[in-house]
Formats: C-alpha cells, sequence, structure tokens
C-alpha cells in the first residue's frame, strides 16, 4: 500500500533498498515520477497495479534461485482499514518476512467511539482534513483484534504503541509521538514470524 | 575567501550587537575563535536629553544566577565574524562553493518541481531548498516576485570608532537625543576604543561628516556627558497660542507640571534597580576611524517562503539600530531554518517539508518584534512635551518594575516577540 510514495521516498533516503507495491496503478506512476526528484530516491523499486499476495507468490516461484531471504523490514501503514481480506494480506507478508529478525510495522486506527469522532466526524467532516469517506469506521480495528489476526496468520507481537499529537494541530503543525499507553486512535504495532512456525516449502 | 583582519589596535566600526543566544547559534568553535575580538558589555544604560529617568538592562535581566549569563551583550567587526564564518564554512563538508558567479533568474520549484538558479553563463543550479541569505537589498528575494511591506527612515545612521580617555569598563550606552534619534556607545575589544552609532537626519549627518575630529568630539561628549534636563515646561510650547482664560488655567498647568517632575524625579531615585541608578558615559579623546553612513529602514516581505525558496535575516526583514536586534533576529531565523531543515532530513523527508513552519514561526515573531521597535522609533522622535511626559514615566515604570525590564532583555537576547 506504497501510495503515493511518501514513505517509500523517507526510507530510501535513509538507507534502505526498497520494493514498494499498490494495487492502483495511477498512483505508483505519480510516485515514480516524483521520485525522481531526487538521486536518493530514483532506484526504488515501484509495482503499481501488483497486491502484496502477487509479491509473496513472485518470490515463492523463484525461492529455489534465488538467494533471497526475506525482507528486513515490511510496513502496511494505514493499509489494513482500507483491506477486505486482511488475513490474506497477513500470510502473504508472513512468507515474505525474514524469521527472527524481520520485522513486520503495521498502523491504523482503532475503532472506538473517541476514533469515530476525531478521525472521522472531525478530521473529514469539520476540519476537512481529509474528503468525507476516506475511512469507513467499522474497518477499523484495535490492536488486540490485529493480534488475533496476526496469531491465524502465524505471526507474534512484539510491542503496541499509540500515536498521539503532542499539541493540537492549530498553525498548521502536526507533532507525533509515541505514548504505549493511549491506543484509543492511531496506534502502530510491531510483529515478527512466530518462532514455531517455519515458512512453509510448497 | 577574506582573511582575519590584522589584530590593529583600532576596532572597525562595521560592528554588530550580538546577543549570548546569538553567539550560542553561531556555534562554540564560532565562539572561541572569535572570543577575543569581541566587545562584550554586562550592561546597557538608556536615557533621554531632556528628563532624569534612566533605564539600565544587566546581565542579570537575562539569567539571575550569576553563573550562567556573564554579559548582556557583545559588539563584533563584521570583518571578524565573515572572516570566522569562512573558516567554518571550508572546514565543513561543503559539496561546492562557487565564488565569483553571477545568477540571473530563479524559480521556486514546489512540491513536483525542484527549485533552480541560472547562471550568467547559463549552466543550472537545482536544489532542494534554495535559501535567499543576500541582504536588505536581496536579489533572491525580488527574482522570486516576493514583495515587501514598510519603507525608509527619514534618519540615517553614522558609524565610526572612537577613543576614549578612561576604560568604557565593559557597559554601553544609547541616549536619545533633543532631534530624537539614539547616539549609542559600543565597547570593543579594546578597553580605550568605542563604536559610535548616531542615528539622525541626513542633514546633521552630513554636517557632522564633515565637520573637523575637534568640533566632533566636543559635540558628541556634550551630547552623552550633559546632564538630563527639565522637561520643557507645557506653557513654553504654547507661548504662541492665545489663552483667554489666562491666569488661573497657567497657574494649574504649572502646578500640574511641578508635580510631574517630582513623581519623575522620585521614581528616578528611588530604583530599586541593585546597580548605581545613573553613569556618566566616558569621554570621548578623538575620531579614530572613517565615518561609515548607511540609510534606515523597516521592511518585512511579504512571506518567508515561497515554493523551495527561503529567505533569512535581513533579505526578509529590515530594522532601526536602536535596540541593537538586526543580526539577533536574523541568527534566530537561521537557527529556525535549520530546525526545520533538520526535522525534515531525520525523516528522510524532502528537505522542504516543512519550511512552512519556518515561515509561521519567524513571520509572526519578526512582525511583533518589528512593530514594536518602530513604535518606539516614532515615539523617541516625537518631542511633544506630553509625550516626554509619557516616555519618561514610562522609562522609570520599566527600570522599577523589574519583571518587566527581565522581560525585555530576555526577549531582546532572543530575538522573539514577547
Amino acid at each position: 500500500g506504497c501510495g503515493g510514495g511518501l514513505l517509500s521516498e523517507s526510507l530510501a533516503r535513509l538507507g534502505a533498498t526498497v520494493t514498494a507495491v499498490d494495487p492502483s496503478i495511477q498512483l505508483v506512476q505519480q510516485a515514480k515520477t516524483h521520485a525522481q526528484l531526487d538521486p536518493k530516491t530514483t532506484s526504488i523499486d515501484y509495482r503499481g497495479g501488483y497486491t502484496v499476495e502477487q509479491l509473496a507468490q513472485e518470490h515463492q516461484n523463484h525461492q529455489l534461485s534465488s538467494s533471497f531471504e526475506g525482507y528486513d523490514v515490511i510496513c502496511l501503514l494505514e493499509v489494513v482499514e482500507h483491506v477486505t481480506d486482511v488475513h490474506s494480506v497477513l500470510s502473504s507478508v508472513r512468507s515474505l518476512l525474514k524469521p527472527n529478525t524481520g520485522r513486520l510495522f503495521v498502523s491504523t486506527m482503532n475503532r472506538t467511539v473517541k476514533s469515530n469522532l476525531l478521525a472521522i466526524v472531525g478530521a473529514e467532516y469539520i476540519m476537512g482534513y481529509l474528503p468525507p469517506g476516506t475511512h469507513d469506521w467499522n474497518q477499523f480495528r484495535s490492536p488486540a483484534e490485529i493480534q488475533q489476526l496476526m496469531d491465524e496468520a502465524g505471526l507474534e507481537q512484539v510491542n503496541v504503541n499509540g500515536m498521539v499529537l503532542t499539541k493540537p494541530p492549530l498553525c498548521g503543525q502536526w507533532d507525533w509521538k509515541l505514548d504505549p499507553s493511549d491506543v484509543d486512535v492511531n496506534w502502530i504495532g510491531t510483529y515478527k514470524v512466530k518462532l514455531e512456525d517455519r515458512p512453509q516449502q510448497s | 575567501p577574506p582573511s582575519q583582519p590584522p589584530a590593529e589596535r583600532v576596532p572597525n566600526p562595521r560592528s554588530y550587537a550580538l546577543s549570548p543566544q546569538s553567539l550560542k547559534i553561531l556555534g562554540e568553535s564560532v565562539h572561541s575563535t572569535l572570543d577575543d575580538r569581541l566587545g562584550y558589555y554586562d550592561s546597557m544604560q538608556v536615557w533621554q536629553a531632556n528628563s532624569p529617568s534612566t533605564l539600565t538592562f544587566t546581565s542579570r535581566d537575562l539569567d539571575a544566577d550569576p553563573e550562567k549569563s556573564t554579559y548582556l551583550g557583545a559588539c563584533c567587526e563584521d570583518q571578524a565574524l565573515v572572516a570566522t564564518l569562512w573558516e567554518e564554512i571550508q572546514a565543513a563538508e561543503v559539496t561546492e562553493c562557487l565564488t565569483d558567479t553571477r545568477l540571473k533568474s530563479v524559480k521556486c520549484g514546489d512540491s513536483t518541481m525542484l527549485a533552480s538558479a541560472q547562471t550568467e553563463d547559463g549552466s543550472i543550479i537545482r536544489a532542494s531548498v534554495l535559501v535567499g541569505a543576500d541582504g536588505g537589498n536581496s536579489w533572491v528575494r525580488k527574482a522570486a516576485g516576493i514583495s515587501r511591506i514598510g519603507g525608509e527612515y527619514e534618519q540615517h545612521a553614522l558609524t565610526f570608532t572612537v577613543s576614549l580617555t578612561d576604560p568604557i569598563m565593559r557597559r554601553a550606552f544609547q541616549r536619545y537625543l533633543v532631534d530624537g534619534g539614539p547616539l549609542a556607545l559600543l565597547p570593543t575589544y579594546s578597553p580605550k576604543h568605542a563604536v559610535v552609532v548616531w542615528s539622525t537626519s541626513p542633514e546633521t549627518l552630513s554636517e557632522w561628516k564633515g565637520a573637523c575630529d575637534e568640533d566632533l568630539v566636543h559635540h558628541l561628549n556634550s551630547c552623552l556627558r550633559e546632564g538630563p534636563q527639565r522637561v520643557p515646561s507645557f506653557m513654553e510650547d504654547n507661548m504662541n497660542q492665545s489663552w483667554s482664560a489666562g491666569g488661573i488655567f497657567s497657574n494649574i498647568a504649572y502646578g500640574a507640571e511641578r508635580v510631574l517632575d517630582a513623581v519623575h524625579y522620585g521614581l528616578a531615585m528611588a530604583s530599586q534597580h541593585p546597580n548605581p541608578t545613573f553613569l556618566v558615559p566616558p569621554t570621548i579623546s578623538g575620531i579614530a576611524s572613517p565615518k561609515f553612513t548607511f540609510p534606515l529602514s523597516c521592511f518585512q516581505a511579504t512571506t518567508y517562503v515561497k515554493g523551495r525558496i527561503a529567505l533569512v535575516a535581513d533579505a526578509a526583514h529590515t530594522v532601526h539600530p536602536m535596540a541593537g536586534q538586526g543580526l539577533n533576529l536574523g541568527l534566530a531565523d537561521v537557527r529556525a531554518l535549520v530546525d526545520s531543515l533538520e526535522k525534515a532530513h531525520s525523516s528522510g523527508m524532502d528537505l522542504s517539508s516543512f519550511l512552512h513552519e519556518y515561515n509561521s514561526n519567524r513571520h509572526r515573531s519578526v512582525s511583533v518584534s518589528l512593530g514594536g521597535i518602530h513604535a518606539l522609533q516614532r515615539l523617541f522622535r516625537n518631542q511633544d512635551t506630553l509625550l516626554t511626559h509619557a516616555k519618561t514615566f514610562g522609562l522609570n515604570v520599566v527600570q522599577n518594575v523589574g519583571p518587566l525590564r527581565r522581560q525585555l532583555a530576555v526577549a531582546a537576547a532572543h530575538g522573539i516577540a514577547i
């Protein structure tokens, strides 16, 4: 779910080798064009009109001939609330993640009254930060629900943090910090491959 | 690249008044290189030509802890500062440094396009962020199509170095003269030399710029060392008007003036300030350098950021030198701009991502500082009697209300609005 490539570019500039995948062809085309502006981002491997299941399949097909051990980091940020089959995505991710050291980051919004008020009523309808209908509150997930889905997909939780604003964004300045005790609205979890489960050979 | 000025005994009058905060922004390395070329001062005494009130700022106003604030400000030669900064540039990991290169156009860029500058020989330089740090007549600001509001002052400034009969003892002085403009005496690294910055009308300036040294020295000493005079009588101001009700009103006016005088003198003498209330500045013995004049203005660019172009310091705003704020405001801009660049860089984001934050922070802060300094300039230029009473009263109040004086000192030192 790389979308327009904002995160992909940041990770590339910070030194990562990035493969970026999104079902949208148009968004990824925009991302590719934008990536040409900085020499550090031109080498991002963008795959538009592509799903993580397809990427998993591709690596599976090359498994015997490549030395691919898995990705060190996989990011699904603000993705799971837009996906219909979360289990399928997580299973594919597990097969792509390096065992032991690989880490999966998932961020989404919790399904609470507070998140409804802030993220939907507030952000979409009152402040107009996002177009109305961007988010379907029913798709929001709590850390516990995601942990359950992870477990079913062979992944286990490392930690969970809320993402909270340090002060109200009065002058257009959004300053976030991590807070393990407040997961009511935005939160981010870290996961890894479950130790007992080795990726299955097909 | 410029080299360090020779270690002459006569300091160059082209100097800046740097606050401790500014020296902190410049960094340890620059500060220690400059240290013996700085004219430190621990106090700044501000007073008027024709009233007894005095306002004295000290380093204690910046920080009550004597360990922490060891000075109020430092006067630094432009040559020494520029040479030191060039040394820093050469020591740092700067990819490319083009000198003797003229630009003929710029493009501001945006989120989908980099900023660019075209040189006179036709080559194009592209950048994530383009910073205009080219002074009050900024070419970058004009080329980017950023307008500014404000105007030139009728006053100009004259600056030159003088020799003193006695050491200036780490004290700065500023007196608002009868014609309104301030006359400032700033310490230098040489204890028996000071820099004079005199803001007044262009006519007065050219008269004294051409005068012989002896006459000028005599005039400066009388301006600085003559005792404060009584506020001119209200009645004298209005001699031309006919007071048909005569006697009674003139008595009342006279009585009111006496009361006001008593109040002013009483407040001045009862000052709670720990230091002595009034110090006579040292006697000037001679003119020690050529004299330089420069025009004064108060301008604020309508925005500091356009696309990927950012303006800092005088390119963004100019101010009357009376508060010694020019470079301090500029360095505060630099700190804020670097913070916004670091914020983007540490997250791997496009460097221009937080330029809008730099703009809203600094534009707002500087607008208030400019407003305050400009208001002060307008206030002191006016010699109206009633206003003089108000100014006298006001100075006395600020002097005596410790917290207020300290707040002003801290705000001035940090280049921020109160």
